[in-house]
């Protein structure tokens, strides 16, 4: 049941992410920015095609009865937190470093958006590492 | 640290999925766990002995650097 509520939330979420980024590429065709229109088109389509794959998989595990969350991925999650809650802190303080040449608005997003990357990427890593205690 | 979970897991005809699904964990960790490249909790490595017939002791095999 636990497995099916986490399924619901990650679709949920990338549904979200995938409506803005279309949403965000018609306004950038409309303003004939059309190479930013196609950047986010893709971005977009990559997510989808990526998405897709971990689903199916994820899906298959469901119906074989196997949980999507376990010991060693609670334990990568805690880890990458970790990790990634240190990266940010280097990613703050060089957003603040160079404030008087960005927007507030800039700041904030390239701010969240690295805490996003930092945290999955220190996933991604710490997925494939042997000998996680 | 080295394990005989292959050994034990073959001896019952059981496949990693199979294993995973009577432990309750992902195929990976039981991919990991076989390797001696995941060390489980208590919890779970007395849980894959039961499920494998046999004891922690006979499953996970420490080496002296382990204890280091």
């Amino acid at each position: 049941m636990k497995s099916k509520i986490i399924l619901v939330l990650c679709v949920s979420i990338l549904a979200v992410i995938v409506l803005g980024l279309s949403i965000a590429a018609i306004r950038l065709l409309g303003s004939n920015n059309i190479i930013s229109a196609l950047l986010v088109t893709a971005g977009a389509l990559s997510l989808i095609i990526i998405s897709y794959n971990v689903l199916k998989r994820e899906i298959g595990y469901l119906k074989e009865g196997i949980p999507i969350d376990d010991e060693r991925s609670k334990k990568t999650r805690m880890y990458a937190a970790g990790y990634s809650y240190f990266i940010s802190i280097y990613i703050w303080l060089s957003l603040l470093i160079f404030q008087r040449f960005l927007d507030r608005d800039d700041i904030l997003i390239t701010g969240l958006i690295g805490m996003a990357i930092s945290f999955w990427a220190s996933w991604a890593i710490l997925s494939k590492k042997k000998g996680l205690v | 640290m080295k394990t005989r979970i292959k050994e034990y897991r073959a001896r019952l005809n059981l496949t990693q999925a199979q294993l995973a699904q009577k432990v309750g964990v992902r195929r990976e960790t039981i991919v990991f766990l076989e390797k001696g490249e995941y060390n489980p909790s208590l919890k779970l490595a007395a849980k894959v002995a039961r499920n494998l017939n046999t004891t922690v002791n006979e499953l996970f095999i420490l080496e002296d650097h382990d204890y280091d």
